[in-house]
């Protein structure tokens, strides 16, 4: 009887704790650099990628900047899927610890209004609007159509030694 | 006068100092374009030879290159953003052109004799167009009505061991706009992916060397085969065993694979040369090709067995050796 006793006070704990855990987890992925969406639109001009990315904040401007953040993190370490008009885009960086080994280049590299900015031009004027500004829970979730300058980018992380070049090596 | 000495001998130790840690740089791979047998055949690109009662097909890329501006947006295009990439494709079509005016310019070479230019049957099979990695290009316009799409296949492939290094397939949007945009918007497409094919493979090759091929054979006459027993480090062991174990140490990590042996013949494929080595005649360290690469294994039977070896090498990575004559 007592064993019983035991076993469900054991459960009565455990249940709560591991709930709580994941209610942590959830929180630290919503906080979480990587959890942002980014669709290809389609293939851009030479040397560019058009792309829709999200971005959260407290104020719109803030989901604004994140996003625009978003739009070079996707290119450099989570590469940009396929749609039906354009091919996938693999992430510049290939090194899965690619910014836990540059963890000083990248932070400084994706301040606000960091070295980041030079590369993204975005293609609409204002604060987006219906269905791409959405009310959430602790503020906004925003779209923005931007164009990333890839290869712009691509030769910036193989000047300052972040990734290969194609000939290196040779 | 001392403060000059010091001055000379601080200059030529960083001289030293550069020359020792100076990294030699690889042999870079040559890449081509090469339009496919499937769009040559498609566009009626090629000719038919009856060889033995069985007609064969022989692609005919000048004829391709002249005639189809749309492969040569393409390769222009594609030529355009490798050289961005600072790994400049070579042209068939130029190499094709060159060819041809050098057949014409070495039949008119002479000395004050009247002789002319020494060459072998092998000297003109080897001045044939021959990249280290082919991309295998094949494209398709369907139209719908005024609309047109462009579908796409790149395969790059190792010219010597076959392997495919890189291939991507695709289609471009469904447009009204003019058919180079849509090439160039097809090549823009799949780019990006196919160059990191091309760097997952120099990647490789820089990890585990270059893989390349070896052919070896005996001279007609020659009394010894692969079968002939030596002796080696005190046992007795066929040639084939001792040939075996030269690539068990020279090959990287030992990496390679013999895929056929007969008393007349070996075949050792997928062989990991390393992308750099000692230079035996020079002593310095320099990239290595096949021939540098194989001329260990031409020493050793020739120092140790006095069996003579002619090399016949074909690109960076395919060798026929023959044993028994130079």
């Amino acid at each position: 009887m007592n064993r019983i006793i035991t076993f469900l006070l054991v459960l009565l704990i455990s249940v709560p704790v591991a709930f709580s855990q994941s209610r942590k987890e959830r929180k630290a992925l919503f906080e979480s650099m990587q959890n942002f969406e980014v669709e290809t639109i389609k293939v851009g001009t030479d040397g560019t990628k058009f792309i829709k990315v999200w971005g959260y904040g407290r104020k719109v401007d803030d989901a604004i900047v994140q996003a625009k953040k978003n739009a070079v993190y996707a290119c450099i370490f989570r590469g940009l899927p396929a749609n039906t008009e354009a091919n996938a885009t693999p992430p510049l960086c290939t090194d899965p610890n690619g910014y836990m080994n540059n963890q000083e280049y990248f932070d400084n590299f994706f301040e606000t209004a960091g070295p980041y900015i030079d590369f993204v031009n975005v293609t609409t004027d204002g604060v987006p609007s219906g269905e791409d500004r959405l009310k959430v829970k602790k503020g906004y979730k925003v779209a923005l159509y931007v164009q990333v300058m890839h290869e712009n980018l691509k030769r910036k992380l193989q000047a300052d030694r972040i990734i290969k070049s194609l000939s290196s090596g040779f | 006068m001392k403060r000059i000495l010091l001055i000379y001998l601080v200059l030529a130790f960083m001289c030293q100092v550069t020359v020792t840690f100076a990294q030699v740089a690889a042999k870079k791979p040559t890449i081509m374009v090469v339009p496919s047998d499937a769009w040559c055949i498609r566009n009626g690109f090629y000719s038919e030879v009856d060889i033995d009662g069985v007609k064969e097909k022989t692609m005919d890329y000048a004829k391709a290159f002249q005639e189809n501006s749309d492969i040569r947006a393409l390769v222009a295009k594609m030529g355009d953003i490798m050289a961005a990439n600072q790994f400049p494709i070579k042209s068939l079509e130029e190499k094709m052109k060159d060819l041809a005016t050098d057949a014409g310019y070495n039949a008119l070479v002479t000395n004050k004799s009247g002789e002319s230019i020494r060459e072998t049957s092998i000297d003109m099979l080897n001045k044939s167009a021959k990249p280290d990695i082919i991309l295998d290009l094949d494209f398709d316009v369907k139209r719908n009505g005024p609309r047109k799409q462009v579908s796409f296949n790149l395969t790059a492939v190792d010219a010597y061991s076959g392997a495919i290094i890189s291939g991507n397939t695709g289609v471009s949007s469904n447009s009204s706009a003019p058919l180079t945009t849509l090439l160039e918007e097809a090549v823009l497409s799949f780019m990006d992916n196919f160059i990191n094919g091309l760097q997952r493979h120099f990647d490789d090759m820089f990890q585990y060397g270059r893989i390349i091929k070896v052919e070896m054979k005996i001279f007609d006459g020659y009394y010894d085969d692969f079968e002939t027993e030596y002796e080696y480090n005190g046992m007795t062991a066929e040639l084939g065993d001792i040939i075996n174990v030269w690539f068990e140490l020279n090959a990287v990590e030992g990496r390679y694979s013999e895929q056929s042996r007969s008393e007349t013949q070996m075949i050792f494929e997928d062989v990991r040369m390393p992308m750099t080595g000692i230079n035996p005649l020079s002593g310095r360290e320099s990239a290595m090709d096949a021939s540098k690469f194989i001329s260990g294994l031409t020493k050793m039977l020739k120092d140790n067995y006095g069996i003579p070896v002619k090399r016949f090498i074909r690109g960076q990575g395919k060798v026929l050796l023959v044993l028994g004559e130079k």
